[in-house]
């Protein structure tokens, strides 16, 4: 069982299964339960019960999806008033089947519920009030330092800035660095001190970032809890480019592949499926869907000529039902953070961008392996 | 046109031909590619309607001659147009050897010649004698380049190879032009040029990008083999007509539908496919090999370590 500032374990273990992606789920009747340990907001909230409303349609064996979270921010009025905006905007069979438990400053808040429901809720509560107390005091005995009063202001949303901060401390957890220097996450980032302050208090309020006394931060643990959040806004933030072959040839992703290592662009790695046969050695999937590359550029709007030389016949697609054949993705971030591999003839993206790739691709079994595999890594 | 199986076809030229002359002769065109690429045909057959048979080395009127005389007494008989002249002079009024096989008016074949180095013009007759008058034997000065690299078939009979088929099309055609062919296909008089520099579309598809990558050195090779004094001319106009080809959507068009009844028959490739299929044969292929024709460097230099033609 992993370990988590907030684990649903003690309430919910024997009755439910944990899923990779850090989920519950009751198979009979089939129920599923996401911990968010934090939404700052209602941006959040409601990205949260989005993703939920959809998994709701795309699986209608599925009888129930519950988030539960902890807003201190917020008001009982406040999220009466959101949740009946929520229920006029879904379908009634997906508002049906979506409940909502939220942990306040003052105590827990969820829509009206049958009997197992509220039993559920008081439970759930009961767990989160024991936990949270002795969350600090975990955090001081395996030496992050004693612990810090958080600033009670409300956390800022998710920007572009504060994703590219979060996803380097990720990289630094899969290198194994350890803790690094709040400096490093600067210069790494191209971020500000205030931002990356900002970004450092939302893990921290997650219980999924601790710090040292000589200001050097890490994440002890891959940050289940907020990554789906990630990958949510990744979808948005993430400025890629689709491109077809417009010969109507079969696809052939290997000669691709040949010719963009022939080209060495600057500021070009390859990410995807061929750096997680890099990245995890136990990758398990045949052949090559696509290649995803990672471009670290300056500006916003580069002028893509290599693709041209790479191959006249790469057309931006059209709609989505296109099978790409390369997917380049825009990388603004102030340091690339690239891997060489094979004595530099192969430029590697990082394993943030390249889980990202894979799910991408919807490769979420392995994607869901590789963290694991490196979560195993990181705590033998 | 007809759909023919190009196995059986060269089985029964190689049969038809004396053994002693296979070594004369090289099937080029629609059939050599249809044979080439048999296993990727639709049907494994090809609508085509005649079998070139290029002899070689140039200028070998005996070859020419006695191959027609073979296939004369085996039965095949002359299309209604080859008819004997009384003289060999003027050479442009010769009709060429076109002969149908037996029992079929489905297809023929027609002799062509090899071209020799001094060639200078397009097009060049030399006439042949055969018992009941003369006929001319064309040659192409493009098609030179046929000679390079030939392939040899399951049957013992030799073929061109696609990418000097490739090159003598993309020689053949500095311009578009205004000839169109005379038999329309489907429903269409389609340009000359667009059907010959579609087949070059049809060849690269049907290869491949990494295919058709090795074509650059031996283009390169050829071009520089039989074309020596060519040099500046082929490195500053190599493929002018092909990319005004490229450029012009009606004669895709011609392209398509020339493709479609011929060796893309049933792959549902399109205007746009052919389009970026030539680009990257422009980019690949034409651009390179004027470069290295310009700087006057030929294919063993490119191989050599750490020399690599800029792309």
């Amino acid at each position: 069982m992993r370990e988590a500032s907030f684990d649903l374990a003690p309430v919910l273990g024997g009755s439910h299964d944990l899923l990779p992606t850090g989920d519950w789920l009751k198979r009979r009747p089939s129920e599923l339960i996401r911990l968010r340990t934090s939404c700052p907001g209602f941006r959040e909230l409601r990205a949260g019960l989005f993703e939920l409303g959809t998994l709701l349609l795309d699986q209608p064996k599925l009888s129930r999806a519950v988030l539960v979270t902890h807003m201190p921010q917020v008001t009982p009025r406040r999220l009466a008033a959101e949740w009946e905006s929520l229920k006029r905007l879904y379908r009634p069979e997906v508002v049906r089947r979506l409940w909502l438990v939220v942990f306040t400053a003052g105590g827990v808040w969820s829509p009206p519920g049958d009997q197992v429901l509220e039993l559920l809720r008081e439970d759930l509560h009961q767990e989160f009030r024991r936990q949270v107390g002795s969350r600090q005091a975990k955090l001081a005995r395996v030496g992050w330092g004693a612990p810090r009063e958080l600033p009670s202001e409300r956390p800022g949303r998710l920007t572009p800035k504060i994703l590219d901060i979060l996803k380097v401390l990720l990289v630094h957890w899969f290198r194994g660095d350890g803790p690094v220097r709040i400096s490093q996450i600067i210069d790494e980032s191209g971020a500000t001190y205030p931002t990356v302050r900002e970004a450092v208090i939302r893990l921290e309020k997650t219980g999924e970032l601790g710090r040292t006394s000589n200001r050097r931060v890490a994440l002890p643990d891959f940050p289940g809890q907020s990554w789906p959040e990630w990958v949510a806004l990744s979808r948005t933030l993430r400025r890629s480019l689709y491109l077809v072959d417009a010969s109507g040839r079969p696809a052939n992703p290997s000669g691709l592949l040949k010719r963009l290592h022939a080209l060495r662009v600057p500021g070009l790695a390859v990410g995807g499926v061929v750096a997680a046969r890099h990245w995890s050695r136990d990758f398990d999937l045949n052949g090559l869907p696509r290649i995803d590359a990672t471009w670290h550029v300056a500006d916003r709007n580069p002028d893509p000529d290599w693709i041209r030389r790479l191959d006249p016949a790469l057309r931006s697609r059209n709609h989505p039902q296109e099978s790409p054949q390369l997917v380049v993705h825009y990388l603004t971030r102030a340091q690339a953070l690239f891997t060489p591999s094979g004595g530099a003839r192969e430029i590697l993206a990082d394993p943030v961008e390249t889980l990202l790739d894979l799910l991408d691709v919807r490769l979420i079994d392995q994607a869901n392996a590789m963290i694991e595999e490196y979560r195993k890594k990181r705590r033998s | 046109m007809m759909a023919l199986d190009p196995v059986r076809l060269f089985a029964r030229l190689a049969e038809a031909l004396p053994r002693k002359l296979h070594r004369h002769a090289c099937i080029v065109g629609s059939l050599a590619a249809a044979y080439h690429f048999r296993t990727r045909l639709r049907g494994l057959a090809v609508n085509t309607k005649d079998a070139d048979l290029l002899v070689h080395p140039a200028g070998d009127v005996r070859s020419c001659r006695d191959m027609a005389a073979q296939l004369l007494g085996l039965g095949w008989r002359r299309k209604s147009d080859c008819v004997a002249q009384e003289h060999p002079r003027p050479a442009g009024s010769l009709r060429a050897l076109r002969l149908l096989p037996p029992r079929s008016d489905g297809y023929f074949i027609e002799l062509m010649g090899l071209p020799n180095a001094r060639q200078r013009g397009a097009k060049r007759w030399t006439p042949v004698r055969l018992p009941e008058g003369w006929y001319g034997i064309p040659s192409f000065r493009c098609m030179r380049v046929i000679g390079e690299g030939r392939l040899r078939s399951r049957e013992g009979l030799e073929y061109a190879s696609p990418a000097m088929m490739a090159l003598a099309n993309l020689l053949a055609h500095p311009e578009v032009g205004t000839q169109r062919m005379s038999e329309p296909i489907g429903g269409r008089r389609l340009l000359r040029s667009a059907k010959d520099l579609g087949r070059i579309l049809a060849m690269a598809w049907l290869t491949g990008r990494e295919g058709t990558a090795e074509w650059r050195d031996r283009w390169t090779h050829a071009l520089q083999a039989c074309f020596p004094g060519r040099r500046t001319e082929l490195a500053r106009h190599l493929g002018d007509g092909f990319w005004e080809f490229l450029d012009r959507p009606d004669a895709l068009e011609d392209a398509r539908v020339s493709t479609d009844v011929g060796l893309l028959a049933g792959k549902g490739v399109t205007v746009d496919n052919l389009r970026a299929v030539g680009e990257q044969v422009w980019s690949d292929l034409v651009l390179p090999v004027r470069r290295m024709i310009s700087r006057g460097r030929n294919a063993n230099e490119a191989r050599a370590p750490g020399v690599r033609p800029r792309g």
